[in-house]
């Protein structure tokens, strides 16, 4: 079990049996009173943000969360699957568990799969991916100076703005967190 | 050296320096007093960290000394003393700082009130503060509790409550117009302080925009007084370890003359005087929250 002085910004506790992970915290204490540690919470399945305030003094229970490199292998129907690339057990993610990672979804490509309990609840790419414009209109020539851009469409349905001397079928390094255009690469 | 930690040195060299010269200018004696004790904090939810193979704790404030210091005739004193803490990290709580601390052979509120205006400003001017000039207030416990609290006192001491509804609603609302005095206070949080004749507590509490800058005390001087105070509020009554033998023997004596103290946070005044956010900014080698 935790104590409240080993609250920190990750740890993984859980609270009504779901899997939270510490967003923020604060120690509060009036001079001669009770101690607290008032603490932000994400649950790790929906997303969900809750406020909770813990006494000095009370104890919190772990959550079995472990983050784990895996393959991306394939859509089977609605569902991701990944495949834990040294023991070769496979693991499936539904659409509303990969939510907008769907996007960044590389066939072979290592990607993060958070667990709990042992089963997969969400995934997270690399900071950066690269992707191919399957869809954006042609751009003028040599235009590499003006700050203008315009939507383009990449292989995985992504669209995002883009400068506008990006070419169809050519590659973009995407920010996978901010969902936006970094620079484009050779292939 | 990094300017900035240069910088933050100088700072706290110049203001120890004026704070030291104001009290002594005023003829109190500067004193030092055990940082290792014979006995625990004698405070539920203030904790001594132990020093276990000398049998020792560390002073979680010089008070207990002080008064003895007093008592043996010392006269108005004051001391600028390293406090430990244990469990005790956060943006306004370091487990080891520094606390101003003196003791006037006035036995009332006010004294404590007009000294610590007096200390506050002197330093304010030192720094162009807003200390130097904010206007100086004062409220009883009762009437900020009724202004900002969500259940009545009573129900909340029933439930144990009383610290989280002063803590998260009350607190943060004192101090924001001025520096706020919150005098007095109810018996149940007494501490070492003496009652008036209704049973209040001679205690008072210093607070800036929603940070309590020190606490203070119209000293407790009857022995059986206190022991009925630690018999009810420390954990294991009078076989707590924060119960001092010496410090009771002392009362016992009839050897405390009436006095008032007061207990300041140097490091949180620094924090507000210089506009820092945190003590760790103001404090060299401060432990940083996790």
């Amino acid at each position: 079990m935790f104590e409240t002085s080993d609250i920190r910004k990750g740890l993984k506790v859980l609270i009504d049996a779901q899997p939270y992970a510490v967003v923020e915290h604060q120690f509060v204490k009036p001079g001669k009173g009770q101690a607290f540690t008032r603490t932000k919470l994400k649950n790790l399945i929906n997303g969900n943000v809750i406020d909770r305030t813990f006494k000095s003094g009370e104890k919190l229970a772990p959550a079995d969360v472990e983050e784990r490199g895996m393959q991306y292998l394939y859509m089977e129907g609605e569902q991701a699957v990944f495949m834990d690339t040294s023991s070769f057990e496979q693991f499936y993610l539904s659409a509303a568990q990969i939510g907008e990672q769907k996007y960044f979804l590389i066939e072979s490509s290592e990607m993060t799969v958070v667990l709990f309990d042992g089963n997969a609840i969400s995934v997270t790419p690399p900071n950066f991916v690269e992707l191919e414009v399957t869809h954006t209109e042609p751009g003028l020539k040599g235009d590499t100076s003006s700050g203008a851009t315009k939507p383009a469409t990449l292989s995985t349905g992504l669209t995002l703005q883009v400068p506008l001397f990006v070419e169809q079928h050519e590659f973009l390094k995407v920010d996978t967190r901010t969902l936006s255009y970094v620079e484009r690469v050779k292939r | 050296m990094a300017s900035q930690l240069a910088v933050l040195l100088r700072q706290r060299a110049q203001s120890l320096r004026t704070l030291r010269a104001h009290f002594t200018a005023r003829g109190l004696l500067e004193v030092d007093t055990p940082y290792a004790r014979p006995a625990a904090s004698p405070e539920p939810y203030v904790l001594a960290p132990k020093l276990e193979a000398e049998a020792r704790w560390l002073a979680t404030s010089p008070e207990m000394e002080m008064k003895r210091l007093i008592a043996e005739g010392s006269g108005p004193i004051f001391q600028v003393a390293r406090a430990f803490r244990k469990e005790e990290l956060g943006r306004w709580h370091l487990p080891e700082f520094t606390l101003v601390e003196w003791y006037l052979l006035e036995p009332c509120v006010d004294a404590l009130v007009e000294s610590t205006t007096q200390l506050i400003r002197c330093l304010g001017e030192l720094w162009s503060s807003p200390l130097a000039k904010a206007p100086i207030m004062r409220r009883s416990f009762e009437a900020a509790w009724l202004t900002h609290a969500s259940m009545s006192y009573a129900e909340a001491l029933d439930r144990d409550e009383v610290d989280a509804h002063w803590a998260f609603e009350v607190q943060p609302k004192l101090g924001l117009e001025g520096l706020e005095f919150i005098t007095p206070w109810p018996a149940a949080q007494a501490s070492l302080a003496a009652r008036d004749p209704r049973g209040h507590a001679l205690r008072v509490e210093a607070y800036w925009q929603g940070i309590e800058l020190a606490n203070g005390f119209v000293e407790e001087c009857s022995g059986d007084a206190l022991r009925d105070y630690w018999a009810g509020h420390l954990p294991g009554g009078l076989a707590h370890p924060g119960v001092d033998a010496a410090y009771l023997a002392m009362l016992d004596a009839g050897q405390l003359a009436p006095c008032a103290g007061i207990a300041l946070g140097f490091d949180r005044l620094l924090a507000c005087l210089l506009g820092a956010s945190s003590l760790a900014e103001v404090v060299p080698f401060a432990p940083q929250p996790r």
